[in-house]
């Protein structure tokens, strides 16, 4: 069977057969050094929006999870919101270009990655006003808030 | 499946844009040499050159990016029909080779980029700068951005204009013209190599690529836009022949690429300087030229000045060189002897990250320094090493006490990776040494 297969290639390619060896062999390392073939598979198999939430989290590092779901399912676009990421990470706003970000009066206050001790919850922390506004949606430790009227 | 289509459509689209308007022939009457002769590949990297400065000066008009966009398509596809038939004489075996080399490395990493999506921490601060042109708004709404106003703006420009006109209007489309910038750099530079051999060339370019390729760095950041036309630079200035008096075109052109950095990024601005200027003292031309290349470079920058003061609105840089940090260190002699420690601590870290520079650093003592300072070309990258070290000494040495050692931690190995390739050349001609000649494999 390989000595068939050998004598098909070599009859194909003839002197050349090593050299096409060679680049075969070579443009797999380079497949295999950028994954190719499963980012491939991994951009067939998930959509755009399953792999911003695979990257960013839906409710961890910058959320983009939950940004996405709570801006379709509020109708937030035009809405002014403030944003805090309590663990840190960098806003993602910019990835969302229909809402309208601001550092204060906000209509809408979204908390994401909420740190707390014990029995803490998000009214004891020290966030400006946080007392005016009330928990609209809440996953895990991402929180929308929306203000009293 | 609509995705990866649309991957290989923009692949052809850059292949497309960037064939328009120098070919080989016209390019060789005017820089080519007996010995290095200039191939396809330069001329894609040159009309890179003049499609990005085309991009900057449509940037300033408010120019709808689909409208460039049409209009610049529509010419290089006519330009190419009307040049078929020297197309197809390019098309034979060892050609397509290569091209099937070049076109798997970028889909590769734009299949990556694709996957990865992300984009990391200063991508944040300068998607602002692309969503301002993305959007349809006026230049000078720069200046409203929430973060870095002050910064050149060319590389959120060239994001916004390929976002804009990807076929799924995706962020990441705009990003990928920054890995085809990459590759094309990194092929160019290796049309230096004087053996002729594409295994061994092919190898090089891969261990290049695997030496220099971060994802981080594709993330929204824009030191690989400094890297490639740094790259694309020193292949054109390695053409220099710096004992000959008539090499004008060639040092105008080199002066030219880089004056792209200006518009990259504020640091570009040094290297345009010490690069440039460099260039023109190491040179043998007369004094008049000399006169001459140094008013372009002055001119150049008052442009920039004049452009970014009075037509966007906004000049400065986050931060500005303070006389007195240095006189602060004059007198305490122990503090500027702690801060040049750790800045040479940091950039030892930063050179084991991106080894480029390690290697480079061990080339330039394997050529031995007598060797160098008797080849003109090579003492001006060992000068220009030299000079972009200092700056960066320089610069740390600025920042107060209180965040150097931040800064230090987050920037310098950025600072470090966009100047490296342009040391590439060093490898290069150490490479050009080697008698390759009796090994087999090579043949």
């Amino acid at each position: 069977m390989i000595k068939s297969f050998t004598s098909i290639f070599v009859k194909i390619f003839g002197k050349n057969s090593y050299i096409v060896i060679f680049f075969v062999i070579f443009f797999l390392i380079i497949f295999k050094f950028f994954n190719t073939t499963y980012n491939t598979y991994s951009i067939l198999i998930w959509n755009y929006e399953q792999r911003m939430t695979q990257s960013y989290g839906y409710c961890k590092n910058e959320s983009w999870g939950f940004y996405n779901y709570v801006i379709k399912k509020f109708n937030l676009e035009n809405k002014s919101i403030k944003i805090i990421n309590h663990e840190g990470h960098v806003l993602i706003n910019a990835l969302f270009q229909n809402i309208k970000v601001v550092d204060a009066d906000a209509e809408y206050l979204m908390v994401l990655n909420l740190q707390s001790e014990n029995d803490e919850n998000i009214y004891d922390l020290k966030i400006d006003n946080i007392n005016n506004y009330e928990i609209k949606y809440k996953f895990n430790n991402c929180y929308l808030l929306e203000l009293n009227d | 499946m609509i995705e990866i289509i649309s991957i290989l459509i923009q692949f052809f689209i850059f292949l497309i844009i960037c064939s328009f308007p120098l070919r080989p022939k016209n390019l060789n009457n005017i820089f080519g040499n007996k010995v290095n002769s200039l191939n396809y590949m330069d001329c894609h990297a040159l009309n890179i050159i003049i499609f990005l400065n085309i991009l900057l000066m449509c940037s300033f008009f408010n120019i709808n990016l689909k409208v460039i966009f049409f209009l610049l398509l529509t010419i290089s596809t006519i330009s190419i029909i009307y040049r078929r038939e020297e197309i197809f004489i390019l098309i034979n075996k060892k050609n397509m080779l290569k091209f099937l080399f070049f076109f798997i490395l970028c889909i590769s990493i734009f299949i990556s980029t694709a996957q990865i999506l992300k984009l990391e921490w200063d991508g944040f601060h300068w998607i602002l700068k692309a969503l301002v042109f993305y959007n349809g708004n006026d230049i000078q709404d720069i200046r409203y951005v929430k973060s870095l106003p002050e910064y050149p703006h060319l590389g959120g420009y060239i994001w916004a204009f390929f976002w804009k006109n990807s076929i799924l209007q995706l962020e990441y489309y705009g990003r990928f013209f920054y890995i085809y910038f990459y590759i094309v750099s990194i092929f160019t530079i290796f049309n230096l190599l004087n053996f002729k051999s594409d295994k061994i060339l092919f190898l090089l370019i891969f261990i290049t690529i695997l030496i220099t390729y971060d994802p981080y760095l594709f993330a929204g950041y824009q030191e690989y836009l400094i890297f490639s036309t740094l790259l694309i630079a020193a292949r054109f200035i390695g053409l220099i022949d710096f004992n000959k008096k008539d090499e004008k075109n060639k040092i105008f052109l080199s002066i030219i690429i880089m004056s792209l950095l200006i518009w990259f990024k504020n640091e570009g601005l040094i290297y345009f300087l010490i690069f440039g200027s460099l260039l023109v003292i190491l040179n043998q031309t007369t004094l008049n030229f000399k006169i001459y290349y140094f008013t372009t470079i002055f001119l150049i920058i008052l442009i920039q000045y004049l452009l970014k003061k009075h037509v966007i609105g906004i000049f400065g840089s986050q931060h500005d060189l303070y006389m007195s940090e240095f006189i602060y260190l004059f007198y305490n002699f122990d503090l500027m002897i702690l801060k040049l420690v750790t800045i040479t601590k940091h950039l030892i870290i930063a050179m084991i990250k991106y080894p480029l520079w390690l290697i480079t650093i061990l080339l330039l003592f394997l050529i031995k320094i007598k060797t160098i300072n008797d080849n003109l070309i090579t003492r001006y990258f060992l000068y220009a090493l030299i000079l972009n070290l200092a700056i960066i000494y320089l610069i740390y040495l600025n920042i107060d006490q209180s965040s150097y050692k931040f800064f230090l931690r987050v920037t310098l190995d950025r600072l470090i990776f966009q100047t490296s390739g342009f040391y590439l050349y060093i490898f290069i001609y150490f490479l050009n040494k080697i008698k390759f000649k009796k090994i087999n494999f090579l043949k």
